[in-house]
């Protein structure tokens, strides 16, 4: 197929697809009805709680194992990520393991051998290519594993949960690898419970519970429905903002983000320069236990420009914890000191100590920064250019 | 069903990766690597001769004189079969629910696995079949064989024909019933001493044989142990064994078909099942 034929084309499509598992002499339905479809080079996220058919979706997709009804269809060659090291054998060195996954994927000896050296590197296991699997770290043979996988050159690629590969370093490998078959025009589909990596990586979301599609469209969108329905319970709550006096949910959660002007008005689009106000509301079913507030802005292109504590600050500042059963917090930032850009609104939520987060919540709207001057970068300082002559002409 | 046997050539590179790790794995670290596989069948020839023919002193009637190890040969000839077939069956038995992390995350042809169980058994015992040669060669225990060996083709066609049929019979049975592997392995034991392998199929050597004939006829490994025995045996001047090939292996051939008809109707019967039920 030519890239002009296929441009347009989806490259993944699902007709009411439902899988039954027999499960204890009765049937348990994985996945009821679900349809989607994706175009060459979109990228979907799913989320939803274990169990709710997520990993199933990925199996049916990726061919292991047929639906019980429905259709579906993919377009170029599927890999799918959900076995991470499919065929690795501890007494076999790098290679020869590198050569049985390849081929399990589908690819041939020969491509696989052709693309080994590339895999080793990426994996940064040159040299202890030659020796058996066995003697390698967990984190090793998980990162050899994912290499291993990216190497076979998919059209369309299947991912579930894979993220927690590695040390820090190899994940941004990882990451930009992604990012990298996306911009060949790679398709992507992503299961995670992270919705912050979700939503680096995916522009469309799909949320399941019980098999079921509960909500699909843009991902910051799904992912936000998502962890409002699960901050309040799982399905027993609605939309926390809309209905206040709703039945406490299982887990502390923010429940809305306003961006406001000097005079207190919600915006979008804000000068830079300017002042700014966040307001942050936030629930706590077990008042007992305190919480912190973190608040982070993060430009498009997934530059991290400020991430901001109640733990973190200082006394000036206002340091302090979040008590109560529900509050609202705010964040004032005079004279915003960023540069032009739009910029993603996150508020987390974490334990007393700044350990677990609890929640996070990006904000539905960006926020567009413009700034008049011809400055560049992601912070305007605060500056004074100052020039003193040495010499004076005679 | 039809779609099988092009998917297992499509995925020729997996199978062919598959065996070589089957093989490759049984002599990792081993120091004597290679070796191995021919030590294990002239040791065992070896304690045959000895044990039947210097020992026991069994002889072969029919044989020439000289040929006091006749019988020592036949067993070895016969278990050199016999160990690939039921090798190859009961491994592939639970082949499918073994890997069962492959089948229900990864969308690879299933009967990839029963398959290049029936392929790596059959290079185990070619090589059985070159120390056996070999030995012949080198030693005057059996006249060496010769224009037989054109045969060798034909035979491992059928014999992996009819092996990996079971192997897919069984493979897929096994996952929807456990209690397949255990049941084959069972009889298994009964079809080894109601396959000629300790015994001669004839009425000179057995003469009580004579009325289980016509149902000796009904066991394809009957057929199968003669082809092989008259290829690896032939080289004798006279005897029981100067027979051709072809006749034992033209009995064996429907066997060899049916069983790889029912072997991949029943595996790719079941094999919906097998991401749901391994």
């Amino acid at each position: 197929m030519h890239p002009s034929e296929t441009q347009n084309e989806r490259a993944l499509e699902a007709e009411k697809v439902s899988k039954c598992y027999p499960r204890g002499g009765d049937r348990h339905w994985a996945l009821r009805e679900v349809s989607l479809g994706l175009e060459r080079g979109a990228s979907l996220g799913l989320v939803g709680a274990n169990g709710a058919g997520k990993s199933t979706l990925l199996r049916v997709l990726s061919g292991a194992t047929p639906p019980s009804s429905g259709r579906y269809r993919t377009r170029g060659r599927v890999a799918s990520l959900l076995e991470l090291g499919a065929g690795f054998h501890p007494d076999f060195n790098a290679r020869e393991n590198v050569l049985m996954n390849g081929v399990l994927l589908g690819a041939s000896r020969r491509a696989v051998r052709a693309a080994t050296d590339a895999v080793l590197a990426f994996a940064e296991l040159e040299h202890v290519a030659g020796e058996p699997l066995r003697t390698y770290s967990s984190g090793m043979a998980m990162r050899l594993g994912f290499a291993a996988a990216l190497s076979v050159e998919p059209e369309v690629l299947l991912l579930d949960e894979v993220f927690a590969v590695g040390d820090l370093v190899f994940q941004k490998k990882c990451v930009d690898r992604l990012h990298a078959f996306r911009e060949r025009g790679g398709t992507l589909v992503f299961a995670s419970h992270s919705l912050y990596d979700l939503r680096q990586m995916c522009d469309r979301a799909l949320w399941l519970d019980a098999g079921r599609v509960m909500e699909a469209g843009d991902a910051a969108a799904v992912t936000n429905a998502y962890a409002a329905w699960a901050g309040s319970g799982g399905g027993r709550g609605t939309d926390p903002r809309l209905a206040p006096s709703e039945p406490a949910g299982a887990e502390p959660a923010v429940t809305a983000i306003e961006v406001r002007d000097a005079h207190g008005v919600p915006v979008e689009v804000l000068a830079s320069g300017s002042d700014v106000e966040i307001a942050i509301w936030f629930r706590n079913p077990r008042p007992g236990a305190a919480l912190q507030l973190g608040l982070t802005l993060t430009r498009q292109d997934g530059t991290l420009a400020a991430g901001l504590g109640t733990h973190l600050s200082s006394a000036d500042e206002g340091r302090s914890t979040l008590r109560g059963a529900r509050g609202q917090v705010r964040l004032r930032l005079p004279r915003l000191a960023l540069l032009a850009g739009t910029f993603t609104v996150t508020a987390h939520l974490f334990d007393e100590r700044g350990v677990h987060r609890w929640h996070e919540r990006v904000h539905d709207s960006t926020l567009r920064v413009t700034n008049d001057s011809r400055e560049v970068g992601l912070v305007r300082l605060a500056h004074r250019w100052s020039q003193q002559e040495e010499e004076r002409a005679a | 069903m039809r779609g099988a046997p092009g998917r297992l050539w499509r995925s020729r590179d997996l199978v062919w990766t598959f065996v070589a790790r089957d093989l490759g794995a049984r002599l990792r670290g081993t120091a004597l690597g290679p070796l191995w596989p021919l030590i294990h069948p002239l040791a065992l020839f070896a304690a045959y001769g000895f044990v039947f023919s210097t020992l026991l002193g069994i002889r072969m009637p029919g044989t020439a004189a000289e040929l006091g190890h006749a019988y020592g040969v036949y067993l070895f000839t016969g278990t050199l079969v016999w160990a690939a077939f039921s090798e190859a069956t009961s491994r592939a038995a639970t082949s499918i629910v073994d890997h069962r992390h492959l089948v229900q995350r990864t969308a690879f042809p299933g009967e990839v696995l029963p398959f290049e169980i029936v392929l790596s058994t059959t290079v185990t015992q070619l090589i059985a079949v070159l120390a056996f040669v070999l030995a012949c060669v080198l030693t005057p225990l059996w006249p060496a064989p010769g224009a037989s060996l054109v045969w060798l083709p034909a035979i491992l066609v059928l014999q992996v024909t009819f092996t990996s049929g079971l192997a897919l019979g069984l493979a897929a049975l096994h996952v929807v019933r456990r209690d397949v592997a255990q049941i084959w392995s069972v009889v298994l034991t009964f079809f080894m001493f109601a396959t000629p392998l300790f015994w001669v199929a004839s009425s000179d050597v057995l003469p009580g044989i004579e009325t289980w004939l016509p149902w000796i006829e009904w066991n394809p490994l009957h057929h199968l142990l003669r082809a092989w025995r008259a290829v690896l045996m032939g080289g004798a001047p006279v005897g029981l064994f100067t027979e051709s090939p072809a006749p034992a292996l033209l009995a064996f051939a429907p066997f060899a078909v049916a069983a790889l008809v029912a072997g991949l109707g029943l595996f790719c019967g079941l094999e919906r099942r097998f991401t749901d039920e391994t």
